[in-house]
């Protein structure tokens, strides 16, 4: 079976859920409060398609870090980069849009997806989806959506040119 | 029952009655007067039977409700007979109650009476509660101003120094004393370790015996743990030799990247110049060639002649076994071959330690 180790990025504004969406992701768990990111935190998971085994060595950057233009330092070397807005906070769809053009200017290959998180206040934030362009809604507090990303990104880094099925 | 035939017979007595007694009398008159009579009499008769009809149909819902009542009268009085049970038996237990008696350390005590007692102190507890209560809420508002606190407590600094400042004092003596302690301690357990018989012990067995290692790195010589082989710019594992099974290495490869990127952004470097990094009573080396790095992780007391040796080591495994691995395949498709090639070279390399080790115990 072939076995690849691929390092992707997670970027986005503070608290829109990066922490959050990778702790769903790799321990299955989520924890309600506010969970504020210090520095930066590695964490792994491995996703076994029917020929393939991807592991994920996935780069959780603090909000702190996006808000300078250090945070480029941590993107070297990434294969992916995770794009992730709060879908109830507009701004940083903006946001997303600047990290993800400076990912392309520093790195053209990477691959990149865009989420839009929290997608179970919708009824509550009285938003239009429309005025995002993304790849996956997703919510980690109610599960939805989340593995689908990440093995979409598996998906990519393993073959960018066709996709392999579970 | 009076028929209507009965009333004729006694007007037509009454008729001639009259007519013995008052012969003046209209014979017309009392005629129209019997009519009459007989009339209402008749009118009389049927509201009689109709009367008597109603007085039936009562008599029938009267037998009716008796019949319905009786079971309820039956169950009224036996409740009435459970209620006067119920009234018996409280009455009893209250006098029960009434006489029961504690026994506390050989003395008896009314229970009932300790209950008045504790009762009444309550009361007179709550009326000092009250009491207070009311002096603090006076207190308060002469001096809940956090200005006028403050000031109060401004212009009785000396005092509160003089009342704070030997207890303080105290406190900072006897945290000081403590740790003096502790680090006494420390020094005299190290002191005895060294100057044991075990440790000579030790060191004499090394000369002897092939568990010397074991008995050296008791007394913190450097134990080889982990030699990571990692990609510089993806922080990704290449491959690695283990002795001893630690958190997951992708992981752990990863965040020592992380670290080298953080320090490079601390001190706007392209170089971190991270080399040493200390953990508990892990250490880890790191040593860079090119696009890779490795990260040697050790137990025990840093030594100068372990790390000269680690890193002539890396250098010999890196010049020959490595380049001659990726001129074969790509950095990333290393993987087993490259962790098989560093477990067979530095397993020799931990061979090698143990005999400079030994060296070091002569």
């Amino acid at each position: 079976m072939r076995e690849i180790r691929k390092k992707i990025v997670t970027v986005g504004s503070i608290g829109v859920g990066k922490t959050s969406l990778i702790k769903r992701f790799v321990f299955s768990e989520f924890k309600d409060e506010y969970l504020s990111t210090i520095g930066v935190r590695v964490d792994k998971k491995t996703i076994e398609f029917e020929t393939s085994k991807v592991h994920l060595l996935i780069w959780d950057l603090a909000g702190e870090i996006m808000e300078n233009k250090s945070y480029q330092n941590y993107l070297r070397g990434a294969s992916g980069v995770i794009g992730i807005f709060d879908i109830t906070r507009p701004n940083t769809f903006q946001g997303i849009k600047e990290y993800l053009r400076d990912v392309k200017n520093i790195q053209p290959d990477t691959e990149t997806i865009v989420i839009g998180n929290k997608v179970d206040l919708y009824d509550e934030a009285h938003i239009d989806l429309k005025a995002f362009e993304y790849d996956f809604l997703t919510s980690a507090k109610m599960n939805n959506n989340v593995e689908d990303s990440f093995i979409k990104m598996a998906t990519l880094l393993l073959n960018p040119t066709f996709s392999e099925s579970i | 029952m009076i028929t209507t035939i009965d009333k004729l017979d006694d007007l037509s007595h009454l008729r001639e009655l009259l007519l013995n007694n008052d012969r003046k009398v209209n014979q017309d008159s009392i005629s129209t007067l019997e009519s009459q009579l007989l009339f209402k009499i008749a009118l009389l008769d049927k509201k009689l039977v109709s009367f008597e009809q109603h007085l039936q149909t009562l008599s029938k819902e009267v037998s009716l409700a008796k019949s319905r009542f009786s079971p309820l009268e039956n169950k009224t009085s036996s409740v009435e007979a459970n209620l006067d049970t119920l009234v018996n038996r409280l009455s009893n237990i209250t006098k029960e109650v009434e006489n029961v008696n504690i026994n506390v350390g050989g003395v008896s005590y009314n229970l009932t009476k300790e209950v008045d007692h504790i009762t009444e102190n309550l009361s007179s507890i709550s009326n000092v509660i009250i009491s207070t209560n009311q002096k603090i809420e006076q207190v308060d508002k002469k001096t809940n101003s956090p200005d006028k606190f403050a000031t109060n407590l401004f212009n009785s600094k000396e005092q509160v120094i003089d009342v704070i400042g030997p207890l303080v004092g105290k406190i900072i003596k006897r945290g000081l004393a403590e740790e003096m302690e502790k680090i006494s301690a420390r020094i005299e357990s190290a002191t005895k370790k060294l100057t044991s018989v075990d440790y000579f012990k030790a060191k004499f067995s090394g000369l002897f015996t092939s568990k010397k290692e074991k008995s050296l790195i008791a007394y913190g010589y450097p134990e080889l743990i982990n030699v990571m082989l990692i990609d510089l710019e993806t922080g990704l594992l290449l491959g690695q030799y283990s002795t001893d099974t630690v958190a997951d290495s992708d992981i752990i490869a990863g965040m020592f990247n992380a670290i080298k990127s953080f320090s490079e952004t601390a001190f706007d470097k392209t170089d971190s110049g991270l080399n040493l990094i200390n953990y508990d009573d892990y250490r880890i080396k790191l040593k860079q060639y090119g696009t890779i790095y490795y990260a040697i992780i050790f137990k025990g007391r840093d030594h100068l002649d372990f790390h000269e040796l680690m890193i002539d080591e890396v250098d010999y495994f890196t010049e020959n076994t490595y380049t001659k691995l990726i001129k074969k395949n790509k950095k990333e498709e290393l993987g087993d071959a490259l962790s098989l090639e560093m477990y067979k070279y530095f397993n020799n390399t931990c061979e090698k330690l143990e005999k400079k080790l030994s060296q070091l115990a002569q």
